[in-house]
């Protein structure tokens, strides 16, 4: 079986030149939950085949009680933010469509900038699928 | 809410694509909480952890609701 996500199409509200005049931006993202020991939260994920890691803002790991202070630290580049510094913890990922579902612990690294979306990259997401997209 | 009883994400993609950036630039740098059909935006707040407090008070679950942050500049118009 095959989990399917229409692309999120993000209205730009004038004409897209790359897009040949095109209306919309159409994004592989995707509705993920991650949750931990005090709850869980909805949330939209770009897949990222280019990302390493999965990536939440901090806001988000303190909202559903994951404790950072004792976390792995990492530095990862994350575009117009140069290096940021970043925690690992571990959280419970969900992923559905229409027919089925899939949920699974994955290392997720937590960060103090809020970038447009969570990045669903390799370590945590991609590692568990084969992406197509079209 | 369960996944069984959220509305089709394509529902939630098609009502989202409504939205103008000029609509949502009131709620640049602010959490957003999207209605899980994408329809309306019931809560928003510069603190996440306010904005979900309105999504209790309105006697909604975090799992009814997609919780989304506009950047400064409100949605950015190509992602790179």
């Amino acid at each position: 079986m095959s989990l399917r996500f229409p692309y999120l199409q993000v209205a730009m509200g004038r004409p897209i030149v790359s897009l040949g005049g095109k209306a919309h931006r159409p994004r592989p993202v995707i509705g993920v939950a991650i949750m931990g020991p005090a709850g869980t939260i909805p949330y939209d994920g770009l897949l990222d085949i280019g990302s390493d890691d999965v990536l939440f803002p901090e806001a988000v790991a303190a909202l559903i009680g994951i404790d950072l202070t004792n976390a792995p630290q990492g530095t990862a580049s994350a575009f117009g933010y140069g290096a940021i510094s970043v925690r690992y913890a571990e959280a419970t990922l969900r992923i559905a469509d229409n027919q089925e579902r899939r949920e699974w612990r994955a290392w997720v690294s937590f960060a103090p900038v809020v970038r447009r979306y969570a990045l669903l990259g390799y370590a945590g997401f991609l590692q568990y699928f084969t992406a197509t997209g079209k | 809410m369960s996944e069984k009883s959220r509305p089709d994400r394509k529902i939630y993609v098609e009502n989202r694509a409504k939205f103008l950036p000029e609509d949502l630039l009131p709620y640049a740098s602010q959490w957003v909480v999207w209605s899980a059909d994408g329809s309306r935006i019931v809560a928003h707040h510069s603190d996440l952890a306010e904005a979900a407090r309105q999504v209790e008070s309105l006697g909604l679950e975090r799992e009814d609701v997609i919780f989304d942050h506009l950047p400064p500049e409100g949605e950015v118009t190509t992602l790179l």
